[in-house]
Order: structure tokens, then sequence, then C-alpha cells
């Protein structure tokens, strides 16, 4: 029954959307690009990671028996991260237009274990210790509302948007090698964790400007840059919390790959 | 004076355009538009250099001169200005024939054409057109000097001195040949020298083909008096204010100079820098020639009745040239001798009603010195009329404009344009100065006499009729006037006056526009209506720039749409072949456009017109002229003086709405190319902006647009974006599409 109900709530609002659409066409009271005041297209956005921002340095590796650090895989602080996106893009009057959007991407984060150690004075403390990296995986949607500056019209010239995102995070973990880590260590005082839970949301605040300009009669290409900031700011003891783990991971992968975004896209006028 | 009279009326009734009781409605051009009007440029530049067996200058020279001429040539030629077949136009090819009666080596394919344009000039171009200029044919006291004017510009064409020039001054710009080691102002000696040298041969091998003729050879040097003097007007007639006084009033003296300044010109000025030798040198050469060779001959072969009717259209001309560019002194004395000339033609009444009208709504906006001049330089009969336009106290003249058009009303009450006028200046009577109706004096008359300006007049107009050379040698100072007089004056000018009535309505009809200006620009006594006004203003701002107008217009004629592409990094900064190519592409980008935004276009351009197309062509010319008046009159004035005749051109059309537009691309090298640089290195992200800030140039697109309506001319419409972008199709597309767009929405 909650399946059927789903499956007519989402054609129903499928439905809906499309006669909204027609309605709002059809009172067509601004130009758009030659009369085409839906644009469909594809995006990349690309941030450099230099490593600069990170808040430790890196160390993985393992810690033998007798306290000998073996360093890991060496990674490397310089990275460009791609953010492949679709967006659908309403032009709502001659200055402006909303954007819906949604994008993808995955990263690699510091994830393999807490390491609980056994305190003196009666309580137990968590350290967070990289051992290994794992894979992020995350999905955004979001919604943006775009302006033109000066004499451009919508939807060609310079822009400026600003919107909401919502990102979607999961951690897929290699539990094997994990367990490897639990075997090796000293069972009286050390005690290994994969984090839990493995999935975080998180809220993202996003500014942006750029130009687009028309290659033909319906297709359009756009660069720019792109700001955004998590909504989810984290003091230095949540940071070493197990269960707050997730979330701040995933907030702060969201600050490194958001946080200066140069973007590269094309799109259609429908 | 009994023979000229009677020649006078046999012009007044042959020429149509300028009989006593017909309207001018300006040159008209006939027949079939010949091939220099249609054709590309691109494509003359082409055939030309098939074409070519010229050993002048080098290759590259050859190909920079055939561009250089032709874009230059077609810009007049495409500018509307032009005419061909008209009358003034056949006339002069008729005396053209005369000379090549006479001299059977002037070449076959000379055109002639007509430049409407009060400048005293003729010119020749490279491809064998010869232009004259209305102004030129005003200032003629025969056709024997038109014919010696055509003979020395057939030398022009026939010697090549227009391509020698362009190649001597390349050689001099370059530094080549003799120039080498040159300073700048030795250069310039040298330009002009050169071109002296030209046109000394042009007189000379001018005047032997002029002597081959029939024409008097005596009137060369009548050509010179008219070069001399041809910064006076057409006649030097003294200024009777009368023509301006209608009813009992009469202008005060005070606004009457004591003494006019003398006529003094320099024949044998220093002319080193010039780019003629000057007139004293010149008239001497050409009278040693005649002295030897000259026998004796006509000052009229083809027809003597045609010449005064050519110069009478050709003066009518000039007046409504100066109508148009809002020159309103020099246009008032043109009108003053045409009315004397031809005193039942309405024209010069009705020019007279539209100068003083916008003498006085340009002086109410205080830009008078813009449109009557300065006067204490001026020489000749004229000083009289700018010193009179410059000394009228604002609402003196404003009154004085309104009751000279009360009276035109009175004289033609159909006339829409002239009801306009009153509206409006009773309207500015009210709103710069709170005058109404009960402040005029309906019984006062002003006692001054203006004895002085009569008796001179009289014994202008009862002496022989003379040239205005004749006029030039032989002037009089004008006698002093009294000093003191009625500061009223202005207010009793309709005393008298029979329709009180109709005029006390156009009063009331004025205040209401007074008053609803004064609520558009926020400047009412009630400070809620200003703020409710100021409200209503932004708010419709804010809806314009959010959603456009939505004009509702079915159907629009696009103007001479223009397209120009600049290169500031180049020497050659206009990049002309590559606007011309990409005008033709915007024309029909246009079309398509239009047709997305369900819009019915018609353009009016030279390139698309077919030669049977000659009414379009008039159109197309008129529709310019109306345009350059509206927009010198900015806004203070919605009527240009030919609305009466573009009135016609709604019903051809099927439309009132009539727009110009143009597109400008500017190319330019960035600055500050080594800071961007660095900064991106440093930042590295900022590395491809880096790359494409110093690689690529900066480019800007400039859009205008203007939609009028002809009908009221109201500018309906006015968009001028600028755009930091290429002018990519697209980009071009969108922008016209929204304009378009905006025009047909409801």
């Amino acid at each position: 029954m909650t399946a059927i109900h789903k499956i007519i709530s989402k054609k129903f609002l499928s439905v809906l959307a499309l006669v909204l659409f027609l309605q709002l066409n059809a009172s067509s009271q601004v130009s758009g690009f030659l009369g085409k005041r839906v644009i469909v297209g594809f995006e990349v956005p690309a941030t450099v990671k230099m490593g600069v921002w990170n808040d430790y340095e890196y160390n993985y590796g393992t810690y033998e028996e007798d306290g000998s650090f073996t360093r890991g895989e060496e990674y490397g602080s310089f990275s460009i991260k791609y953010k492949p996106t679709l967006k659908l893009e309403y032009v709502v009057s001659r200055k402006s237009s909303i954007q819906l959007f949604t994008r993808f991407y995955t990263a690699k984060v510091d994830a393999a274990s807490f390491t609980e150690t056994q305190a003196i004075e009666g309580y137990n403390r968590l350290n967070f210790q990289p051992k290994e990296r794992t894979k992020m995986r995350a999905i955004n949607i979001g919604l943006n509302y775009k302006w033109y500056a000066g004499d451009a019209i919508s939807p060609i010239g310079v822009y400026q948007t600003i919107g909401l995102e919502y990102s979607m995070t999961k951690f897929l973990f290699e539990k094997d090698s994990f367990s490897a880590y639990n075997t090796d260590a000293p069972v009286d005082r050390v005690v290994y964790k994969n984090p839990s839970p493995e999935k975080s949301q998180v809220a993202i605040i996003t500014y942006g400007v750029g130009k687009q300009y028309a290659l033909g009669s319906t297709l359009l290409m756009n660069i720019g840059a792109e700001f955004s900031l998590p909504l989810k700011i984290y003091g230095v003891e949540t940071h070493y919390s197990e269960l707050a783990w997730a979330e701040h991971t995933g907030a702060r992968e969201a600050r490194y790959h958001g946080l200066l975004n140069l973007v590269l896209g094309f799109s259609f006028a429908l | 004076m009994t023979k000229h009279i009677y020649s006078l009326l046999l012009i007044c009734l042959s020429f149509t355009g300028v009989s006593q009781t017909e309207k001018y409605t300006g040159l008209k051009s006939k027949g079939s538009i010949p091939d220099d009007f249609t054709k590309l440029t691109l494509e003359k530049i082409k055939e030309a250099e098939q074409s070519s067996d010229s050993q002048m200058g080098s290759k590259k020279e050859q190909s920079q001169f055939l561009e250089m001429s032709n874009f230059g040539v077609d810009q007049l030629l495409q500018s509307g200005r032009v005419c061909f077949n008209d009358t003034i136009s056949s006339y002069v090819e008729n005396v053209f024939e005369e000379i090549r009666f006479a001299n059977k080596s002037i070449p076959m394919d000379i055109r002639i054409y007509t430049v409407k344009s009060p400048v005293v000039n003729a010119f020749t171009t490279e491809q064998g057109i010869i232009f004259i200029n209305t102004g030129l044919i005003a200032q003629l006291e025969n056709e024997a000097q038109l014919a010696f004017i055509l003979c020395h510009e057939i030398v022009h064409y026939m010697e090549h001195h227009v391509m020698e020039g362009f190649i001597e001054n390349s050689d001099i710009s370059n530094n080549r040949n003799d120039y080498k080691r040159s300073r700048a102002i030795d250069k310039e000696l040298a330009t002009s020298r050169f071109s002296r040298k030209l046109e000394t041969e042009a007189d000379e091998k001018g005047l032997e083909m002029f002597l081959n003729t029939g024409y008097n050879p005596y009137e060369v040097d009548g050509v010179f008096d008219v070069l001399l003097y041809s910064y006076l007007p057409f006649d030097e007639v003294p200024f009777d204010s009368s023509i301006l006084e209608i009813g009992d009033y009469q202008i005060p003296d005070n606004f009457f100079l004591e003494e006019l300044n003398p006529i003094e010109v320099n024949e044998n000025e220093d002319d080193s820098r010039h780019t003629h030798p000057n007139i004293g040198t010149r008239r001497r050469q050409a009278s040693s020639i005649v002295k030897e060779q000259g026998k004796g001959g006509k000052n009229f072969l083809v027809s003597e009745k045609d010449f005064y009717a050519v110069r009478a259209a050709a003066r009518y001309e000039v007046l409504r040239l100066q109508l148009v560019s809002c020159n309103y002194s020099e246009a008032l004395y043109s009108a003053f001798i045409l009315k004397k000339d031809f005193p039942e033609n309405p024209l010069p009444q009705i020019a007279i009603g539209e100068i003083l009208f916008g003498a006085a709504i340009f002086t109410n906006t205080k830009n008078r010195k813009q449109v009557v001049g300065y006067y204490k330089k001026k020489q000749g009969y004229s000083q009289q009329v700018y010193f009179l336009l410059n000394k009228l106290k604002p609402k003196d003249l404003t009154l004085l404009a309104l009751r000279y058009n009360f009276y035109l009303h009175e004289k033609y009450p159909e006339n829409k344009q002239v009801e306009n006028r009153i509206s409006t200046l009773c309207k500015d009577l009210d709103y710069y100065y709170d005058f109404s109706f009960e402040l005029l004096d309906m019984d006062g008359v002003t006692a001054e006499t203006n004895s002085s300006n009569e008796t001179n007049v009289q014994n202008e107009t009862t002496s022989p009729r003379k040239s205005k050379y004749d006029k030039i040698k032989q002037r009089e100072k004008t006698v002093s006037k009294s000093s003191d007089y009625d500061k009223a004056w202005a207010t009793k000018i309709f005393a008298g006056c029979k329709n009180e009535n109709e005029l006390a309505d156009f009063f009331d009809a004025g205040h209401e526009l007074a008053e609803s200006k004064r609520y558009r620009l926020g400047e009412t006594d009630d400070v809620r209506k200003n703020n409710e006004s100021r409200k209503e203003k932004e708010r419709y701002q804010k809806l314009k720039k959010r959603k456009g107008r939505s004009l509702g217009i079915d159907k629009i004629v696009m103007v001479d749409p223009y397209y120009s592409i600049y290169n500031l990094g180049k020497k050659d900064s206009h990049r002309q072949v590559k606007s011309e190519k990409e005008e033709i592409e915007m024309l029909s980008q246009f079309e398509k456009t239009a047709e997305f935004a369900h819009l019915d276009l018609e353009i009016l351009t030279s390139y698309k017109f077919e030669s049977e197309d000659v009414y379009k062509y008039n159109d197309f010319s008129l529709i310019n002229e109306w345009v350059s008046e509206r927009f010198n009159m900015e806004n203070r004035s919605s009527q240009p003086s030919s609305s009466e005749e573009v009135q016609a051109m709604i019903d051809r059309y099927d439309t009132k709405y009539f727009g110009w537009s143009g597109v400008v691309n500017v190319t330019q090298p960035r600055g500050g190319k080594f800071y961007v640089a660095l900064v991106s290195a440093y930042t590295l992200i900022g590395i491809p902006f880096g790359i494409y800030y110093c690689v690529t140039p900066k480019r800007n697109t400039q859009i205008y647009f203007a939609l009028f309506n002809i009908e009221t001319g109201q500018l309906v419409m006015y968009e001028e974006r600028d755009l930091n972008m290429n002018d990519s199709d697209g980009l071009l597309n969108s922008h016209f599409y929204d304009i378009f767009n905006q025009i047909k929405k409801n």
C-alpha cells in the first residue's frame, strides 16, 4: 500500500509540475532565449584541493606492537575534483531564472578507525587516528536563484547565483582491512572500531558568478566560479566524537570541495 | 525690372516644387535607382580590382585606396542625403552635356548626384561621381558659373587626383621618398602643398575645358566670389523685422543692432596649410588665362528659367536643412529671403513659425545658444537675426512664437503641426513663467516705430535687383536705434486678435499639460502627489526592468540598421569589410528573429532596394531626415518639420512605428596583463583565468534601438545596451528577440 501510494504521489507531482510549467509558458511575459524559457544543461564544477586547507597532517600507517610506526600509502595533497551536475533552468523574468540541479561526486576521505584508549583516571577517551582512506559518495540536490547584471538579459551575459544545496553522503568502508587492524591491536589498552553511522546529510549555501554565452540558436555555454559553505560547523570536541564523525567528515569534505569551484557548463534551450 | 518680375513669374509657374501656392516637399529622386546606391561596397571593390589598370602606387596601396574610397563614398550614397534624377541633378546633367559636347575627351561614365547639404561645395570621386551640394547651387548666379565648377571637377576625375593624393599622403605618412626625415610640421605642409598643386591643375585644365564651351568666360571670376563669400547666406538683404510682426505690434528697436560688422574677408590669406590655393591666387591665374584666350559667351546655354527654378529649389532645400539641424538664426534669415522672393508661398511663413517655436523651446530649457548661435562675429545682414534671437527675453520669445503660430493657425486651421506647437508654447508659458491667458493685454498696442529698418528695406526693394555680391560691395551702415522700450511689449502682441476664446482654450490646454508635467516630475505643490508620482515612476521602472515593455505593436519598419566593428589595437581601427559582411548577416537574422517574436518587420535599407524602388529610396531619405531633426530637438518637441510629409508613409507601410538600430563591436587590448599573470600564477587556481585574460582581447558590444511613432513623434522605445561580450549571433539574436518581443507582446 505504501509503495502504491508513493507511485501515485510521484505521478501526481510530475503531472502537477508539467501543468504548472505549461501554464507559466503560456502566459509568457519574458523573452527567454529566442522565446525559449526552459534550459537543460550539464555542468562540471571543478575544485582544486591543494592540501593547504587540511586541518591536520596526513599520517597514514600503522603502529606496531613495539610502538614503531609503519608508513602507509602516500597520498598527494593536491587533487582536482569534478562534480558532474545536471541542471534544469527556467527563465522567470528578463533578468532572472531559477535553476534546479543535482550533482554527484566521490572522494577518498580519511576514515580508518577510532582508537579507544583506557584512561588512567576512570574515563575513556576516543582518539581518531587515520589509518586508511575510504570512499565517500555524495549526491547533492539544490535550487539556485540566478540573476543577470547590467544590460544582460536572461539567460545570456554576466550572472550571479545564490542557492541552497542539500548534500547526502555515504561512506563505503572496506571492513576487511579494519578487522586486520583489530587483530593486531593490543587487547588490554586499545579497541579499534569502524565509524558509525555511515551516512550523513548537510545543507550548503552557495554563491556563484559567471558568464553565459550563446554558441548557437539553442546551445549555451557558461563559465564561472562558485563558492559554497556547509551550514554545519563543529567544535574541536565534536571532531573526535565517534557519533558525529560521519556528519563532520561529510561537511568537511563539502567545504573542501566547494569552497571555490570553477564551473564550465553547456546547456540547451528547449 | 519688368523683365525680372516676368522671369520670376515664369519660374514660379514652371517649377512645381517652389510654386506660389504649392508646398515644397524637398528634393525627390526619380526614375530607376542607380547601381551606385544599391550595390554592396565589397562587390564594387572587387569589380574595381578586376578592372583596374592603374600604375599608381603599389598593389597594397591601390587595394587600400579602393577600400577607403569605396567605403567613404558609399557611406554618403547610403545615407539618404544624395538625390539622383531629381530636379537639380537633371539640370546639372544638362549643363554637363553642354560641356561634354564641347569636350569629346570627357569619359561617358561620369554620374552626377545632388547632395542635400547647406555647405557650399562640390567634389569628385575616383569612381566617376560628381557630387554637387544644394548649398553651392543656392549661391550661384548663373549657369556659366556652374559649368566652370563642373569642368574643375571633371578634371579631378580625369586626372585621377583623388588616388594621386592618396598615394602621396601615404608616402608622406610612411616617410617614403622625399619625406624620409621630415618633421611633422613639414609633412603637414607637404600634404597641403600637394593638394594645392592638384587644385591648381584642376583650375587650369578645367578652365581650358570651360573655354571650349559657349559659356561666358568672364563668369569664372564670379565663381571665386561665390567661394569667397560662401560663409554668408545665399543673399544679402537688410533684415525686415516686420515679417515677424502680426497685427499692430512691433518688436522694439532695442533688439536690433545699431551697427553691423563689416563684411571683411582676405582673399589673399596665407594658404600654406590649406588644401586649396587662396581665392586671390586662383582668381588671378584664371583671369590671366581668360584675358588671353577668352571670347564672348553666354551666361545660360541650357535654360535661364530652369536655372532660377533649380536655384530656388536649392534655396528651399537649404532652408529645410537648416530647420532639420535646428540652426534657427540661419534658417530665419533664409526664410526671410525666400518670403521676399516668393511672398505667396506658404512655406517660408510656416518655416518662420517653426523657427520661432524651436528657438523658444530651446531657450526655455536654457539651450538657446545651441540653436541660435553667437552673433558677435557674424558678418552681413544676417547678424541682425542672430542678435534678435539672442537678445529676446525667453518669455517674450515664447510669446512671439505663440503669436506667430496662432496667426498661422488662423490662416491654416487644418495644419495639426501648428496646433501642436501652440499647445506646447502655452504649456511652456505656464510651466516656466506661470503665464496665463489673463496676463495678456488684449487691448494694448505698442507705439514703437521701426522707421530705420523700413527705410532700408524700401531702398532695397525699390532699387534694381542686384546679386548678393553687388550688395556686399555697396552695403551701407544701419541706422542707430533708440534705447528705451516698453518692457511689457510682448504681452500686448495679441492686441486685436479676433479669436480670443480659442486662444484661451489653448492656454487652458497648456495649463493641463504643464500640470501633468509637474506631476510627472514630482514638482507639484502637493507633497503627497509628488510622492505618488515618484513611486509610480519607480514601480514602472522596476516592472520595465523585470518584464520589459508590452507595446502590442504588430508591424514596424526598421530604417537603415548599421553594424560597425572597431579594433582599437589596429592602426586602421574601423574594420569596414567585416562590418559590411556582418551587417548583411544581421539583416537576415533580424528577419528570422522577428518571425520568432511574431512581429511583422520591414527593413528599409539601400542593400534591399530594387532599381524600381525609388519611392522607398525617397521615403528612406525623408525618414532619416525626420529622425535626425527629432533627435536634434531631443524631448523638447515631438513634431519635426517634416512631420506632415511622413504621414503619407504611414499609409504606404501600414504602420506608424519606425525604428532605428545599430550594433557597435569594439575590440581592444587589455591593460594590466603583467599583474594579472602574476596574481594568477601565485594563486595557482587562477592560472586558467590568467591565461584567458592575457591571450584574449577585451570585447565589448553595444546595441542601440529607438522606435518612434511617426504620427505623434513620440519616442516609444529607446534601448542602449552595453555588453561586455563578443558580438556572437546568439547574443544579438537574444537581445533583438527581447526588443521585438517587447514591441509585439500585449
